[in-house]
């Protein structure tokens, strides 16, 4: 038995990776927007994504844990969580920050750094996606020209 | 908000699953597999995962294009592993094209 | 749509700024009208801000569900020889406080800038997706 780390031919660890940290970056900026373009409404409450791996590597390990794979148990009364519940994505959650004195918690200087952060995160890894895929072009052209 | 007033709160707060919200597609899970039987196995295998790539970015680019939420990275990523994938089958054509030209130049 | 619809999100927030910043100048303009065309003194005007659920199509933004007028109670100040004042000699001035109006202009002329930062950012994370695997 392997693990499949590419799903294809045309696939790389690091394009797998590199896309779902996209994704991540992109859902924490909807959270980010959404959060500044309330920024004055008074008791809101700042969202955000759990602290967590941008990227978890694909691992047996990690899919045991995530309940993707059934649970080696060694008593029958052990429990083992169904085989088929997908690995959970990170869920955003309100984050509790200290008040201001109309009730809402966003700070925007906070939120413009977080953006911020994330817009660079982003275009590296898009940077990072885009060499893989012009790698993969010149693996399969070998080199030659279009 | 108040830590008091949640401590309160608390005995009635009733445990749910919390469920990803629908614009956050879960991760695809890492998958087992036997090695393959022999090369025809896996030509066909591939043939099969090349046609899917083509769909599944047709599909995308067709829901992206009627208004429907998609995210744009995940098109762009599934727009681009289709061309490699038929960049990869033109290749491989054109290999078995120089093969079978080769054979028949073959003196018997 | 995940970013381009973003972009309809921070434009909430722009509208919901801008809108905040109309009803201060109006405040700031009526700070002393004793009597508007219905008879009373103006009162201040304050716009209720509320968070849009976000869904696939809209993820979040702001909208303003209403513009209410402030309840709080007008300033009261004795000057027998106006001409709207009552019959003990009371005028009654608008409850604006100009400090308070020019610190609320502040917070909206702030976030207005932070959305428009959002909107900048989101677009740009749109054009590096477009340049992914061109050569």
């Amino acid at each position: 038995m392997r693990i499949d780390k590419y799903r294809t031919f045309w696939d790389t660890p690091t394009l797998q990776a590199s896309e779902r940290a996209m994704n991540r970056a992109v859902a924490r900026h909807k959270l980010l927007a959404h959060n500044l373009a309330n920024a004055n409404t008074p008791r809101f409450v700042r969202w955000d994504l759990p602290e967590g791996e941008w990227t978890p590597a694909p691992s047996l390990q990690r899919a045991r844990q995530a309940g993707v794979l059934p649970l080696r148990t060694t008593d029958p009364r052990h429990i083992s969580l169904p085989p088929t519940a997908q690995p959970q994505p990170a869920a955003p959650t309100p984050q509790p920050t200290p008040m201001r004195t109309d009730g809402s918690t966003i700070d925007p200087e906070y939120e413009l750094a977080q953006l911020a952060e994330n817009e660079l995160r982003y275009a590296m890894l898009a940077r990072i996606a885009n060499s893989q895929i012009r790698g993969l072009q010149t693996a399969i052209r070998e080199g030659r020209g279009q | 908000m108040e830590i008091k007033g949640i401590v309160r709160e608390l005995p009635r707060i009733q445990i749910r699953e919390i469920e990803p919200p629908k614009w956050l597609q879960p991760e695809s899970a890492p998958t087992e597999s036997a090695p393959y039987a022999d090369f025809g196995a896996m030509l066909r295998e591939v043939i099969g995962q090349v046609n899917d790539a083509q769909q599944h970015a047709a599909d995308l680019a067709q829901r992206f294009a009627r208004g429907e939420p998609v995210d744009e990275q995940t098109l762009v990523l599934a727009m681009e592993r289709a061309n490699l994938a038929f960049q990869l089958t033109l290749q491989v054509r054109n290999k078995v094209l120089e093969a079978y030209q080769e054979i028949m130049r073959l003196q018997v | 749509m995940g970013l381009i619809s973003t972009l309809r999100a921070s434009a909430s927030g722009l509208s919901a700024e801008r809108l905040r910043m109309d009803l201060i100048a109006d405040n700031l303009a009526n700070a002393n009208t004793t009597r508007t065309p219905d008879g009373q003194p103006y009162r201040r005007k304050v716009a209720i801000f509320e968070p849009i659920t976000p869904t696939p199509r809209m993820p979040g933004g702001v909208r303003v569900v209403q513009i209410a007028a402030d309840p709080s109670p007008p300033r009261i100040v004795y000057d027998p020889s106006h001409p709207d004042a009552d019959p003990n000699g009371y005028v009654t001035y608008p409850n604006v406080d100009i400090v308070h109006e020019m610190v609320d202009m502040i917070t909206a002329s702030r976030a207005y800038e932070a959305n428009i930062q959002a909107f900048n950012a989101a677009k740009g994370m749109f054009l590096r997706t477009l340049d992914i695997g061109r050569v």
